[in-house]
């Protein structure tokens, strides 16, 4: 056991293991395998912002999925705050569906850090992975559906 | 929008040209960088691999290391002897060669002078002869002081091994501490370019790199089967030329038809090297080029060729080589800028091609 640990501490990556842990967590990749945790890791690149930073303005192009990592993030639209996002959650899910331009602007609200998922990059893992796709998308699918029934019930 | 925009353009072309001009000045010392991030570039899917293993970043570069130096040792170890036996008879027969290659001119100065005698009168014969000779001396000497500054002992053994390890080390973090820096608008750009240009480079490489050793293999077989001496070394070459456009299945024939024609001072021979270079190629372009789609980088024949002479005007061979993959980054850099200031101006331009079909 002791020898077991020891040598798990000098050749297991732990930041890696810490980053798969986190992505478990995250709702749009539940149910995925390690082996695709780790592809979609290895098609993510950080970026951090200090608080009160702009992530993206509406009206400006989207290719990018943000996934929060920690911190905690603003969104608005025309001046009016909409939502409040927090470590775990994703946005800017719209780019990859349509290339499209941003319908709402996000700012950080704490100093935050992503973790930014490109599109393309994103429709190679779903085409190289049918299967780990169809359980990303039925996750975003889900994701959408919830946004439109509170949509709908604040419009109510 | 624009007076944003103005001072942001001068600024950017400011910092372009500072970029390029240092590029200019230290160009003499960038080639063992260039290879290392070239090998880096290459040996990384590999560190991936391992990593998504749970197997930490430094433990999967030196495994990689240490396959590599165990291959390269067991291929010298197989190889060696065959290619310096070819290397020191083609030393040895050196003499030999250029005595018979001097006979078979004078014979053809000869029968020409017989038939034109002004030619002999006015001496262009000698002329021309003494001009090639001159050429070829001057040209012949370059070569090896041309390979030392490329690829001294110190740079292939020590400085690019060393410098690949720690650019493979560092991998995805090196990029990632760039992109924090980048401004947040700049970033959605930034980082469709850094992608783009990954894929079309992967394509490219991992092509080039299957293209050569399928070309290199093809030819040696061929050449052993014409008989041909040296056909190792030189369908080695030929596969190393291949990879530069248009001009490297000229060149890798070039050899091979000049041994052959030694060896069996005899014209039959050249056809059937043409043909079995023809034969090569129309494998490599009808067989091997669709199954690994290296015709990722879709750039037109006349930039690909002012590309490559650009490259050898610049760096030689090795410049050559880097001209395409140079020619299609610069090529994806554009088509997402265009794209992404397209799409800013007028989001109903934008229909979902991305870039990457456009390269």
């Amino acid at each position: 056991m002791s020898l077991r640990t020891l040598l798990g501490k000098i050749f297991i990556d732990l930041e890696f293991k810490k980053q798969i842990l986190f992505l478990l967590h995250v709702p749009l990749f539940s149910g995925l395998p390690d082996r695709v945790l780790a592809e979609i890791i290895s098609i993510s690149n950080h970026k951090t912002y200090q608080a009160g930073e702009a992530i993206f303005d509406e009206g400006s192009v989207g290719r990018i999925l943000y996934v929060i990592r920690s911190g905690e993030v603003e969104g608005s639209k025309a001046g009016k705050r909409i939502f409040t996002l927090r470590k775990g959650d994703f946005f800017g899910e719209m780019a990859l569906l349509e290339e499209t331009t941003r319908s709402v602007t996000v700012r950080a609200v704490k100093p935050t850090e992503l973790m930014l998922i490109y599109k393309v990059k994103f429709d190679g893992l779903l085409e190289d992975d049918p299967r780990a796709g169809i359980k990303i998308l039925l996750n975003l699918a889900r994701r959408l559906s919830m946004r439109l029934r509170d949509a709908t019930s604040s419009a109510n | 929008m624009n007076e944003i925009k103005t001072p942001v353009l001068i600024i950017s072309l400011v910092i372009l040209g500072i970029i390029g001009w240092f590029i200019y000045e230290v160009s003499d010392i960038l080639m063992p960088f260039i290879l290392a991030v070239v090998l880096a570039y290459i040996l990384s899917p590999v560190v991936r691999y391992l990593q998504r293993t749970g197997m930490k970043r430094v433990y999967a570069v030196t495994v990689l290391f240490a396959a590599i130096v165990a291959v390269a040792a067991g291929t010298l170890y197989l190889l060696a002897p065959k290619i310096v036996a070819e290397a020191r008879h083609l030393k040895d027969n050196t003499p030999q060669y250029s005595a018979s290659i001097k006979a078979a001119m004078s014979e053809l100065q000869r029968s020409v002078e017989e038939k034109y005698p002004i030619v002999r009168e006015r001496q262009y014969f000698d002329t021309a002869m003494a001009k090639a000779q001159t050429f070829l001396q001057r040209e012949m000497t370059k070569v090896p002081a041309y390979l030392v500054s490329l690829f001294s002992v110190f740079s292939l053994l020590v400085l690019i091994p060393v410098l690949t390890f720690f650019m493979l080390l560092g991998g995805k973090n090196i990029v990632d501490s760039l992109f924090d820096i980048i401004p947040s608008r700049f970033i959605e750009t930034s980082l469709s370019i850094f992608w783009e240009i990954d894929e079309v480079l992967g394509k490219f490489i991992r092509g080039q790199l299957i293209e050569a050793t399928c070309v290199g293999v093809l030819s040696t077989t061929g050449l052993l089967f014409l008989g041909v001496d040296y056909a190792i070394l030189i369908g080695m070459t030929a596969g190393m030329a291949n990879m530069v456009p248009y001009l490297g299945p000229v060149a890798g024939a070039v050899p091979a038809i000049l041994v052959a024609l030694i060896k069996f001072q005899q014209a039959a021979i050249v056809i059937k090297i043409i043909i079995m270079f023809m034969i090569v190629q129309f494998i490599d372009n009808q067989i091997i080029q669709p199954i690994i789609m290296s015709q990722g980088v879709e750039l037109n024949p006349a930039v690909i060729i002012f590309a490559v002479m650009a490259g050898a005007q610049i760096y030689g061979f090795i410049g050559m080589l880097l001209a395409v993959p140079v020619a299609a980054i610069i090529n994806t850099t554009i088509g997402v800028i265009v794209h992404h200031h397209t799409g800013r101006v007028d989001p109903d331009t934008v229909e979902g091609t991305s870039a990457a079909t456009d390269v």
